[in-house]
């Protein structure tokens, strides 16, 4: 394994377990939503290099997949909340990843979904990220989300529709080329856009 | 959130984790000629955020990584960033430093951060010579890696394929 994958031990291991006691975990029916951790890293790579990583800001190298993640994880160090990997309850896998962040040049909170193939078409990416929505509106009282995709990415748009979002036409003339749908807490509680 | 992570104090110093707040001090000296020798492209204000985001989720992802340098009694204004960290390619982990704060030129603050940081890897992370990257320009960054004590290696590999870069080995044994 490359040596920059090999999780730490002794000292720095308990920095980490002590600082991931202290963060959120979600649980849905099937799925454990957790922030991810540098074991999760291959499952990142295998997503950002696959067929959909050019839905991703892909072609994805090595280098600039892991710097994608690790970025996306330091929003829990800078933002209080960042990037939750998807666990399947009863395996223990990874499916995937909800990137939850507020990056460079962006108004508002983000949310994105992001499943390794074996694990679309079965609700997968809607449970976890309903599960993060429900978060960051109940627990951090964010006022807004925002979903960008690649406009050809079906499954994501029909992820970000049972999610209850709605397209924001104005601001995707503005952004040129991606799809852009917002959430907004609803007043009638967690049900009420489930 | 605030989290309980390693800190610690110098004589004059206090080393914390990267905080929200450090960006903007983070972000001129990223955008400012002092950066010239850490990056490879012309900077621009999202890529230093990429490169301060990606700081931050080292010690999230290893539980270690680069200290923000303070004065002891102005914890929130920061200095600059030294600290053990192993990015991405690196052949091996690096101790690294950047000093934003030209206000602390000539003071020993630099040194005094870096033994520090050092010391930290030695002792807790039980790192054994560690290197450190430097420009072949950036006089001030070789002064104070003899300063440490460290000496060229000419042998040792480093990432950096289209830059000048000269590798400081560290000593076995601390002064």
């Amino acid at each position: 394994m490359k040596p920059w994958l090999v999780p730490s031990n002794g000292i720095p291991a308990d920095v980490t377990a002590k600082l991931h006691a202290q963060l959120p975990q979600l649980e849905t029916a099937r799925l454990l939503v957790r922030p991810a951790r540098l074991v999760d890293y291959p499952v990142w790579d295998e997503i950002m290099k696959g067929p959909n990583g050019v839905f991703l800001g892909g072609p994805w190298d090595d280098r600039g997949a892991y710097l994608d993640f690790a970025q996306c994880v330091g929003s829990w160090f800078l933002r209080g909340f960042g990037l939750w990997a998807i666990e399947n309850q009863q395996s223990s896998k990874v499916l995937g990843f909800v990137a939850h962040g507020h990056e460079y040049g962006c108004l508002e909170a983000e949310l994105g979904f992001l499943l390794i193939e074996t694990a679309q078409g079965r609700g997968i990416a809607t449970e976890a990220a309903r599960a993060v929505r429900d978060y960051a509106f109940n627990v951090l009282k964010q006022p807004s989300l925002v979903l960008y995709f690649d406009p050809r990415n079906g499954a994501s748009r029909a992820v970000a529709l049972k999610l209850g979002a709605t397209q924001d036409l104005a601001a995707e003339t503005q952004a040129k080329g991606a799809a852009i749908y917002r959430l907004v807490p609803s007043d009638g509680g967690m049900e009420a856009y489930t | 959130m605030s989290f309980d992570f390693p800190s610690f104090s110098t004589d004059r110093l206090t080393l914390r984790v990267p905080q929200a707040q450090d960006l903007a001090p983070w972000t001129a000296f990223f955008m400012s000629e002092r950066s010239q020798y850490i990056r490879e492209t012309e900077p621009t204000e999202a890529l230093a955020w990429r490169a301060f985001a990606h700081a931050a989720g080292m010690w999230m992802l290893r539980g270690y990584g680069s200290f923000v340098i303070t004065h002891k009694d102005v914890p929130d204004t920061a200095l600059g960033m030294v600290g053990p960290w192993f990015p991405v390619g690196w052949p091996e982990p690096e101790l690294g430093w950047t000093i934003w704060n030209t206000s602390i030129e000539g003071t020993g603050i630099a040194f005094e951060a870096v033994q520090a940081a050092r010391r930290y890897a030695y002792d807790v992370l039980a790192w054994d010579q560690p290197v450190s990257y430097i420009a072949r320009d950036n006089t001030r960054s070789i002064k104070l890696a003899e300063r440490l004590g460290a000496t060229l290696d000419p042998s040792a590999q480093h990432p950096f394929a289209h830059k000048d870069i000269l590798v400081y080995r560290h000593p076995k044994v601390l002064p």
